[in-house]
């Protein structure tokens, strides 16, 4: 399997504030990527290195095989910032026009048709498109490129919620007519959990978790059950989080081994209730818990 | 990516042709104004002829004389490459984010920025060179005549004028170029880097403007009052001087009161007493023929300015802004 994304140990430093630290990851391709974080979890500052707009400060990291900036690489990836920025006094036509200025190979027919497709008029100024079309706009650009690589950088955001499924709808079309990779953040799970095969969960400048969503759904399980028996399950298995009342306990556990105590109701964890419990988690460095079960189900 | 510079910055381009359109109209007009009027009051013949033109050209000047002043107000307008073109060329983009979009396409950041930076330069080099030979044609009548010796001081050497002729308005505009783009790349925001870019170009022109007749030491001439010294019409006077038989500086003020007499309550200085006492008078001056070297020298340092701030400005562009 080829990989979309590999760093080691990847780090990169504003001052003497570290954005990224001791990133080390290996994105296959051929996968729905999402990036989720809290604000300032240093996602963005990932997708900038990927894209090459930034270097790094340590580590190493190779997109498609190759450095970020040589130029075979520079052809296959797309980039869509933050807040999706066009040149606002452009049309549209002048921007799909400029895609195919700057990229050799940009399918400038298929942009246009596209877009005429969602309605779209050619010759509007950008700095008039809605949100929604404004999105769309930048997505046409992007995939135009016809890119191996797709990243996005909390794509959804600031859209409304009929403009937000149009966007993921006319991506997953392409994702499916294409097989290209993509990775996109956001810093709601709610944005992403219906697109996503793959979850990488960032906080305070690390990885915490990654890892296919179906394998983190596989073991993870919430369990319910008396206090009194919480202590022999936490000192069998691996705890991510724990809420307790009086006499109840919660505890959402990484099941390595079956729960055989009748006393406890067990339930499949959601990916939104994972992501929290990781998130709340003080910080674990690279997903150790996650690195067995992941080589485990490959083998 | 010379069709994009051309889509994202044909506003501004177009601007500064329209502009030049306007002068270059004015500057056609009064040539053609100036040319006529020589025509019809017989001055050009008497120039051709090389008889006395005095006082034609006295009658031409009179109409005429302060018309190059109109070019000492455009002294500052290579300034507008850096305002306009170098300032918002890299902020612009990161106040809105574009050089995300600009620089993650299959062109590289620096193939972006060079050809960028080599259209402004060529545009600004075209757009000075225009201004510059528009003045050059100008001062054709005026140089006809210093050139004469039948009045006139006005000419390429003058402050105001020396700004814009040669290659040295070609050379402001690169500067102020090169400083507001590295302005623009520093501080990221159009309108602070537009400041930087004017106060920084001040305070390279400013100490230019005063210096550029001493980069050479200035010629001297000197003799008894009354007597004309050899100071060709065509050369700058930096000073005129006064000083005593012995040699020293001496206020005119001072000397006239060795010579005043008064008529009731009017004052006059008898000149032939001020020659007589062995005052004498002394000019200093910038001679013509050294218009190139002072062009070159004061060219030079807006070149030198300039490679170095684009050097700034590729690098941190390149290294620093994501």
């Amino acid at each position: 399997m080829t990989t979309a994304i590999e760093t080691t140990r990847l780090g990169r430093r504003y001052g003497r504030r570290w954005a990224l630290q001791e990133c080390s990851l290996s994105l296959p391709a051929g996968h729905v990527i999402g990036l989720v974080g809290p604000n300032g979890a240093g996602k963005t500052t990932l997708l900038h290195l990927a894209v090459g707009l930034l270097a790094p400060s340590t580590g190493e990291l190779s997109v498609l095989g190759a450095p970020p900036r040589a130029p075979g690489t520079r052809t296959k990836v797309a980039f869509v910032a933050q807040d999706k920025p066009l040149y606002p006094r452009f049309t549209v036509a002048d921007t799909l026009r400029m895609g195919g200025w700057l990229n050799p190979g940009f399918d400038q027919a298929r942009a246009s048709a596209h877009l005429t497709g969602l309605g779209i008029p050619l010759h509007q100024r950008v700095g008039r498109l809605s949100g929604g079309e404004h999105a769309q706009v930048a997505l046409a650009l992007a995939l135009g490129k016809r890119p191996e690589l797709l990243l996005l950088d909390e794509p959804v955001a600031n859209l409304d919620p009929l403009a937000r499924r149009e966007f993921m709808q006319v991506l997953m079309e392409e994702v499916a007519e294409t097989g290209m990779s993509v990775v996109l953040s956001s810093h709601l799970i709610e944005d992403l959990q219906r697109a996503c095969d793959y979850l990488v969960l960032m906080s305070r400048s690390r990885v915490q978790l990654s890892a296919t969503t179906d394998d983190l759904l596989a073991v993870h399980q919430i369990l319910t059950g008396p206090r009194s028996h919480a202590e022999a399950i936490t000192s069998t298995h691996t705890v991510v989080q724990a809420s307790y009342t009086d006499r109840q306990a919660n505890l959402l556990i990484h099941a390595s081994r079956p729960v055989i105590d009748p006393a406890f109701t067990v339930r499949p964890a959601t990916l939104e209730e994972l992501v929290l419990a990781y998130m709340s988690q003080p910080h674990t460095g690279t997903a150790p818990t996650l690195r067995p079960v992941g080589s485990a189900t490959e083998a | 990516m010379i069709a994009l510079t051309w889509r994202q910055h044909r506003a501004q381009l177009l601007t500064a042709a329209a502009l030049l359109a306007v002068l270059s109209g004015y500057v056609l007009f009064m040539g053609h104004q100036m040319t006529s009027y020589m025509a019809s009051i017989g001055l050009n013949a008497c120039l051709s002829s090389h008889g006395n033109c005095n006082v034609l050209a006295r009658a031409f000047l009179d109409r005429f004389g302060s018309t190059p002043h109109v070019f000492s107000l455009l002294d500052l307008v290579p300034l507008l490459a850096g305002l306009f073109w170098g300032a918002p060329l890299i902020a612009r983009e990161t106040e809105r984010g574009t050089h995300r979009l600009a620089w993650t396409q299959s062109v590289s950041r620096r193939r972006w920025l060079t050809v960028k930076l080599a259209a402004f330069t060529g545009a600004a080099i075209l757009a000075a060179a225009i201004v510059s030979m528009l003045l050059a044609w100008w001062l054709r009548p005026f140089n006809q005549l210093i050139a004469v010796g039948a009045g006139g001081n006005v000419n390429r050497m003058s402050p105001g004028v020396f700004d814009l002729s040669g290659t040295v308005p070609a050379a402001g505009a690169l500067f102020a170029f090169a400083l507001g783009t590295a302005a623009g790349a520093l501080i990221r925001r159009t309108v602070p880097a537009m400041a930087v870019t004017l106060g920084g170009y001040l305070a390279l022109w400013l100490p230019l403007e005063s210096q550029r007749y001493h980069f050479i030491t200035p010629l001297t001439a000197h003799g008894p009052f009354g007597s004309t010294l050899p100071v060709p019409p065509s050369a700058y006077v930096i000073a005129n001087s006064y000083t005593t038989a012995s040699g020293h500086p001496i206020d005119f003020s001072v000397m006239a009161k060795a010579c005043q007499t008064s008529h009731g309550n009017q004052t006059s200085v008898r000149l032939s007493c001020l020659a007589a006492k062995g005052f004498q008078f002394s000019t200093t001056y910038q001679p013509d023929s050294r218009f190139w070297s002072i062009q070159g020298m004061e060219t030079g340092i807006f070149v030198a300015a300039t490679v170095v701030l684009l050097g700034i400005a590729a690098w941190w562009a390149a290294r620093r802004i994501n």
